[in-house]
């Protein structure tokens, strides 16, 4: 991993027993599609390798005197974050309906909409129940948050068992109106902050 | 780098990074821009209420009578919503914005 965002030489530099990578943009503060694409990769390359915490894309630094500040004046939350997560991964799946949301106000009255939504979020709860029932004790902890129109729940996972996970939810068990998307391994991002809640949902 | 950042770094909420989605207020579009703006906002806090109703309806705190009003006014929201959307050119999935470190309006109702 030579370059970084617009082609820039990736560095690293060591604070508080901490690597941190980063690069040089001078000139450039936008962030197009092809920079975070490029972040992304650089993130990627990282995290294959090791435990890593990525910054918001783009964090930006007038130089490196004030990132190794940044990076000092935070070193033990993040420390204690990274032995949280360490070897492990984030693995997203997000539930939702086949039907288009929009269809619910086709009902007849005020009393079938709200039932149609609250059957519907039943639904996605029931379906994200199973599917963690089903990955049972590969799981080191487990998040949910409802979106507008879907359930997103966030698994942490060992880095090995990437693969033992995805066939566990490759084995059917989904209703025939719900879909469900598995993607990752990630960061474990979601798992960073706050206490763990590895039985609370929501 | 180049400017420095008003807060201390702080960790992505998301596995690839977010691409502000800023709301472009340009002379022949600024209509649609505060339409998308107003909108989202409204979209929100309907959500809000629907979860609320929702809520009260499983607690039994509501009578039928009250389901029933309650539904039908955030269908008809709803259906409004969309409605002035569409007029501004909008699709549903345009009110969700992107807020930047705080991730997108409508997918953080935890």
């Amino acid at each position: 991993m030579e370059t970084g965002v617009y082609g820039a030489k990736v560095h690293t530099t060591e604070v508080s027993d901490l690597r941190c990578f980063y690069s040089w943009n001078a000139n450039r503060s936008d962030a197009s599609q092809e920079a975070a694409l490029e972040f992304h990769r650089v993130v990627q390359a990282v995290f294959r390798a090791a435990d890593m915490i990525p910054f918001r894309f783009p964090t930006l630094m007038a130089d490196e005197v004030e990132l190794a500040t940044a990076i000092q004046e935070h070193a033990a939350e993040y420390h204690r974050w990274l032995a949280r997560v360490r070897g492990c991964v984030q693995m997203e799946v997000r539930i939702h309906g086949r039907e288009e949301p929009e269809l619910r106000l086709g009902v007849a009255s005020g009393a079938e909409y709200l039932r149609a939504h609250q059957h519907h979020r039943q639904k996605l709860e029931l379906t994200a129940d199973g599917l963690r029932a089903r990955v049972g004790v590969r799981v080191h902890g487990w998040r949910q948050r409802d979106t507008s129109d879907s359930l997103r729940c966030f698994a942490l996972i060992a880095r090995d068992s990437v693969g033992d996970f995805q066939q566990q939810l490759r084995n059917g068990g989904v209703p025939a109106d719900v879909v469900v998307r598995v993607s990752g391994p990630w960061p474990p991002t979601e798992f960073f902050e706050g206490e763990a809640r590895e039985e609370g949902k929501r | 780098m180049k400017k420095a950042s008003a807060k201390p770094p702080r960790p992505a909420n998301k596995p690839t990074p977010a691409i502000p989605d800023r709301i472009n207020c340009t002379p022949e579009n600024v209509e649609q821009g505060l339409a998308r703006l107003v909108l989202s906002l409204i979209e929100l806090i309907r959500q809000l209420l629907e979860r609320q109703a929702i809520r009260r309806m499983e607690g039994g705190s509501l009578p039928e009578e009250q389901v029933e009003q309650m539904g039908e006014a955030l269908m008809k929201l709803e259906a409004k919503i969309h409605e002035l959307a569409a007029h501004f050119g909008l699709s549903p999935a345009d009110l969700n914005l992107e807020l930047g470190p705080l991730g997108r309006l409508l997918d953080n109702q935890r």
